[in-house]
């Protein structure tokens, strides 16, 4: 989950980052106080989650009043990227001498932290690695011991930056360190970290992403996890714990396992159709997260005609199927007069297959017991009239 | 017998009284599996399934020979159960549970690191079995596995089974069926499993399973290219998938163009390792290079 720059910069400010005077601005009637503060020139910066705001015209410098006001409107509710628009962070304007990098990120194939700092900032870091190379130093960090300051220290010298900021970038490594661990962030990065003309250490933007499954030691940002997502569908299956993606095609996918369901979608787009959903159900097989898993997609369908069929496969592993059967019959049952057909391939322990196989008999559901018959079946559905 | 267990290999079960804990180990003893202990802290003197249940691993250590542990505590313990269990001088885990902090799996995986003798699989793994043997995890279905010489590693705990039994439906058996763990960081990567295997004398092929996302199929083919003697088939979930979505794993995310489906085609087909298409074309490419 990813914060949002104001959200970032707040965090910032309470671990002792320098961060630019700041006023959020929903409402026109927020402007004065972002006047009143630092004045002009200002700058809006349109809080969406998502990189590239500046080249999608998403922050403006404004130098008075009616400019404000103007670029308030136009901005507030405007769709940059795929996100609408709510709100704007009014910022005082920096004057910078320098535009530097400070990021942590998780390394995935080591297991471990890694510290980036670069002496060229305000642009992808992947770009400054392609372009640059030479102005980015780094180092992996202990997670068990985190990262000491002795580290912090020798990134900097290595970096061959001016005496003035060998302290106070030490200090601004040490910090984010510190956020990224007490965060529980996969990404935490301050790009551009501004150098200003006197010479101080600014945050300029802020990007923290927070691990969803972190979220038990982090309450305070449990109900943003489903709220930059913009596809309905995508957001109720979020709140439900379901996995689901939105995609174009016409036949809707379901399983329990990502691998499964991706693999599905595959077989679909080998055999010249294309997938209109991936649904993975996650753990378990419940009552409740199969009726709610079904629904969406039943949902999809009722939205979209094009969707000519949904082909589920439940591999049975450990659980019995009753419950998962009694899930889909209740989401059948509240189908509302829909008619899609629903193809259900089941696999797994052989008992378990059999139980519902008997189970589901009377159903709508149309059950198979190989995979490749199921799939047949689905590309097999003409369009829905 | 197979790679890192086989069918002496002593059990306990962490998180055994648990809901999950005590399902899962009636389904693996009804397989054979020789558990011989398990631990729930508070919960020492009980039973379960006839199992003696134990407050700390340490405990379970001084009335028990244990070659593994199966964990199943809940997400927010598992930091706290591995270590325990590698200061307690476990050497192998196998960690089942399912949403594991990110920063937690680090931990793990450097306390890992720092111990002499312990390894683990997992996190969000279905688990390793070696068919008739022995099952730690969810895959204990006795019809799905049947005993052979390929070796199935997959980093998809739905299609390490799914593959397995489109094998053993054609009568092709297995020597070991392990789960990597779907999330970006796990304890035994995909080149550590073909290592393994490379030495296993039990194993003639090996299936590689992996998805989008990560790097562990390239790093795995480094070694394979260099070092590898026995036929591989690789297949790969997500090629239709879109970029920059999570796709129900973690792991399975595609960043800054690493870990695209180009990208792993072209590592497995650089190293010989024979690409199936689509998880239909695995049995008949087994049965050709076998």
């Amino acid at each position: 989950m990813r914060l949002l720059e104001y959200e970032g910069k707040d965090i910032f400010q309470e671990f002792d980052i320098t961060v630019p005077e700041r006023v959020i601005l929903k409402n026109v009637k927020d402007i004065p106080r972002a006047i009143e503060k630092f004045g002009f020139p200002m700058v809006l910066k349109a809080q969406v989650p998502t990189g590239g705001r500046g080249k999608a015209g998403g922050i403006k410098v404004v130098e008075n009043e009616d400019e404000l006001e103007r670029t308030f409107r136009e901005l507030i509710g405007a769709d940059l990227k795929g996100h609408q628009v709510d709100t704007l962070l009014a910022e005082e304007h920096l004057n910078i001498e320098k535009e530097m990098y400070c990021g942590v990120v998780g390394d995935d194939e080591k297991g471990a932290p890694e510290m980036i700092i670069s002496s060229k900032g305000g642009v992808d870091i992947e770009k400054i690695a392609e372009e640059t190379p030479e102005k980015i130093v780094r180092t992996g960090v202990d997670p068990l011991t985190g990262l000491k300051p002795y580290q912090a220290r020798n990134l900097v010298k290595e970096l061959g930056l001016e005496k003035e900021l060998f302290r106070s970038f030490s200090d601004v490594i040490f910090k984010l360190y510190k956020i990224f661990e007490s965060l529980d962030a996969n990404l935490t990065e301050i790009n551009p970290l501004v150098v200003t003309e006197v010479g101080e250490l600014v945050a300029a933007d802020s990007k923290l992403i927070i691990d969803d499954h972190s979220l038990f030691r982090h309450p305070e940002f449990r109900d943003r996890k489903s709220r930059d997502i913009q596809n309905p569908l995508e957001k109720e299956a979020e709140e439900k714990g379901v996995n689901y993606v939105d995609l174009d095609g016409s036949i809707a996918v379901m399983a329990n396992g990502a691998g499964l369901a991706m693999a599905l979608m595959d077989l679909i787009s080998s055999e010249g159709r294309s997938p209109a959903a991936f649904l993975d159900t996650g753990g378990g097989l419940s009552e409740q997260r199969m009726k709610d898993s079904l629904k969406i997609l039943l949902k999809k369908a009722a939205e979209e005609k094009k969707v000519r069929a949904i082909l589920v496969n439940i591999r049975f592993m450990i659980s019995p199927p009753d419950a998962m059967v009694k899930g889909f019959n209740e989401a059948m049952d509240e189908r509302d007069g829909l008619e899609v057909p629903v193809i259900l391939v089941v696999r797994g322990r052989k008992r378990y297959v059999r139980e519902a196989m008997k189970l589901l008999e009377d159903s709508d559901i149309s059950i198979y017991t190989d995979v490749k018959e199921g799939v047949k079946a689905a590309i097999e559905q003409p369009e829905r009239s | 017998m197979g790679i890192l267990i086989d069918r002496d290999s002593k059990v306990l079960v962490q998180g055994i009284t648990g809901r999950l804990g005590r399902k899962q180990s009636e389904l693996m003893l009804d397989y054979g599996t020789n558990i011989v202990a398990g631990v729930t802290p508070g919960r020492g003197g009980e039973t379960v399934h006839g199992v003696p249940v134990y407050d700390t691993v340490k405990e379970s250590l001084g009335n028990h020979d244990i070659d593994v542990s199966t964990i199943y505590v809940p997400a927010h313990s598992v930091e706290d159960a591995v270590e325990e269990a590698i200061y307690a001088g476990v050497e192998f885990a196998v960690i089942i549970t399912d949403w594991v902090p990110y920063q937690d799996e680090m931990r793990i995986k450097r306390a890992a690191l720092k111990s002499d003798n312990f390894c683990h699989i997992g996190p969000n793994t279905p688990g390793i079995a070696i068919p008739n043997d022995i099952a730690l995890g969810m895959l204990s279905s006795p019809s799905v596995m049947t005993p052979g010489n390929v070796a199935i590693v997959s980093r998809s705990g739905s299609l390490t089974g799914e593959i397995a039994e489109e094998l053993t439906e054609i009568g092709i058996g297995q020597s070991v069926v392990m789960g990597l763990g779907g999330d970006p960081i796990v304890g035994t990567r995909m080149v550590e499993a073909v290592e393994m295997l490379e030495e296993d004398e039990h194993t003639d092929l090996i299936v590689l399973v992996g998805e989008i996302g990560g790097t562990m199929e390239e790093e795995a083919c480094k070694f394979i290219k260099e070092k590898g003697t026995k036929p591989i088939i690789g297949f790969l979930a997500g090629m239709t998938a879109p970029r920059q979505k999570k796709m129900g794993h973690a792991g399975a995310i595609i960043r800054g163009g690493k870990g695209t489906i180009e990208s792993k085609v072209k590592a497995f087909e650089e190293s010989g390792v024979e690409v199936a298409e689509t998880i239909w074309d695995i049995p008949e490419k087994v049965q050709r290079l076998l």
